[in-house]
């Protein structure tokens, strides 16, 4: 049982080093989601602007992110907005040194990424509430923005749940990707413990299981969170919405 | 930045026939691997089809950076067991390994997307089967599959696009894919445009694929 000693808790193990990561693998998903929810809205809208530049752009901010692999999205967000910071504090005060953090630089992309596909859910989930709930809280004279948070939004989340799920699903898997510009993430603390302590199998397999039960315990949580806001929409006898 | 592309055309070539090749493969062997997968979610009750919901709940649940990480260095811990078992040469190669990542991870995809597509096939269709005095391997082989496959299609096709995304994963373990090829001339030139070429890449064989794909999903759509 030696290989245990490798995952104790203090100097000697990686027990506290992994769960330091584990907890910057959340902070970066949780981080990253509610950004990327508003963000799938806005980009929706877009889509759907009367405004053809607008449109235009909403179009190809989804055909670019998801069709550009997210770790090639990743670099290129992440060196690309470094030398943009370098340039502009250059500009403003030469000499000094501005840094963008791993974190930060992983969000941003992440966001976008996500936010391509969660258009897409929000644009569905929009169609099943249906444009007539729009049209009736406008000649009730709502304002587009009330109509909006008092009318529709209250609709609209339990049909996007289980595609936000999803994408919650893919955006906790995604996060092992900003490994590679090093943030100290799950993955991360494990190829570093890895260095020293020449046991690959047994930190890659740890952190398999452990993101393997971070998804399943979400698929778990979304399941309960879907039976309960459509409880008012099943018919007990049949199990049908 | 066309001279970085055209100084370095051969080498963006290769990048881009290895990402196709890798995507290709991984995503034709994982459809075989699915077949069964899938047959044993939608149809069998007892122990195949708890086995076949490990499998896909695992390989779900396990980014494809971990699995590669896993089955490449994880596979050097136990090297003089594997070379015993003559496996060594399998596990050795960082192609292989990444093929095997990338189908482990595309069939249990693949599994859901088929099973998804057989479980929607109406029963209707299994009578007619009877009344036709069709065996179950005849009936699965010439009539479900085929309606299945054809159902499936528009989630396959999206599901090789994300194979062909996920390729760029090889670049870690030291493939030389696309993405691989982009990390190599950036360690020398040290030039952001190169990172812009692979994404235009990226687009262009993207974009080329949907184009294909909706070709063919028109051509099959009467089956669906």
């Amino acid at each position: 049982m030696t290989w245990l000693n490798s995952l104790s808790y203090g100097s000697g193990g990686w027990g506290d080093e992994l769960l330091h990561g584990l907890g910057v693998t959340l902070g970066l998903a949780i981080a990253t989601f509610p950004v990327a929810i508003v963000l799938s809205f806005l980009i929706h809208w877009a889509k759907v602007s009367h405004y053809t530049p607008i449109r235009l752009f909403g179009r190809a901010y989804t055909t670019v992110f998801k069709s550009l692999p997210e770790i090639l999205t990743l670099l290129i967000l992440y060196y690309q907005s470094q030398a943009i910071v370098s340039w502009l504090v250059e500009a403003v005060a030469p000499g000094s040194h501005l840094s963008i953090s791993p974190f930060v630089a992983g969000m941003m992309s992440l966001a976008f990424v996500i936010s391509a596909y969660g258009s897409e859910v929000v644009r569905a989930a929009l169609n099943a509430v249906g444009k007539g709930q729009f049209e009736a809280a406008a000649s009730l004279g709502l304002s587009p923005f009330n109509a909006f948070f008092k009318v529709i939004l209250p609709q609209v989340w339990r049909h996007a749940i289980p595609g936000f799920g999803n994408l919650w699903v893919i955006l906790l898997k995604d996060t092992s990707l900003v490994s590679v510009i090093t943030l100290f993430e799950l993955t991360h603390v494990a190829t570093i413990a890895i260095n020293t302590t020449r046991q690959p199998f047994l930190f890659f397999g740890l952190i398999s299981v452990i993101y393997v039960v971070l998804v399943t315990l979400s698929t778990r949580a979304q399941k309960q969170v879907e039976k309960r806001v459509s409880r008012g929409f099943i018919r007990e006898e049949t199990g049908h919405v | 930045m066309f001279d970085l592309y055209f100084g370095e055309m051969s080498r963006w070539n290769d990048g881009l026939i290895l990402t196709a090749v890798m995507s290709t493969l991984s995503v034709v062997i994982g459809f075989f691997a699915a077949l069964p997968i899938a047959l044993a979610r939608s149809k069998s009750k007892g122990i195949l089809g708890f086995l076949a919901l490990g499998y896909v709940n695992i390989f779900r649940g396990v980014p494809l950076l971990v699995l590669m990480f896993l089955i490449y260095y994880g596979s050097g811990q136990f090297s003089r067991e594997l070379r015993g078992l003559g496996l060594w040469w399998f596990f050795r190669d960082a192609y292989y390994c990444g093929l095997l990542a990338l189908v482990l991870n595309t069939a249990a995809y693949q599994a859901e997307i088929i099973r998804g597509s057989l479980d929607t096939i109406s029963t209707s269709v299994l009578e007619t089967n009877a009344a036709l005095n069709l065996t179950r391997w005849t009936s699965f082989r010439r009539v479900l599959l085929p309606i299945a496959f054809a159902k499936a299609l528009p989630p396959l096709g999206n599901e090789y696009i994300l194979m062909v995304k996920a390729t760029s994963l090889l670049a870690i373990i030291t493939v030389f894919d696309l993405m691989g090829q982009a990390r190599m001339i950036f360690s020398e030139t040290f030039d952001l445009r190169v990172y812009y070429i692979a994404a235009a890449h990226y687009l262009v064989l993207v974009l080329l694929i949907e184009w294909g794909l909706r070709r063919f999903e028109a051509r099959i759509k009467w089956m669906a």
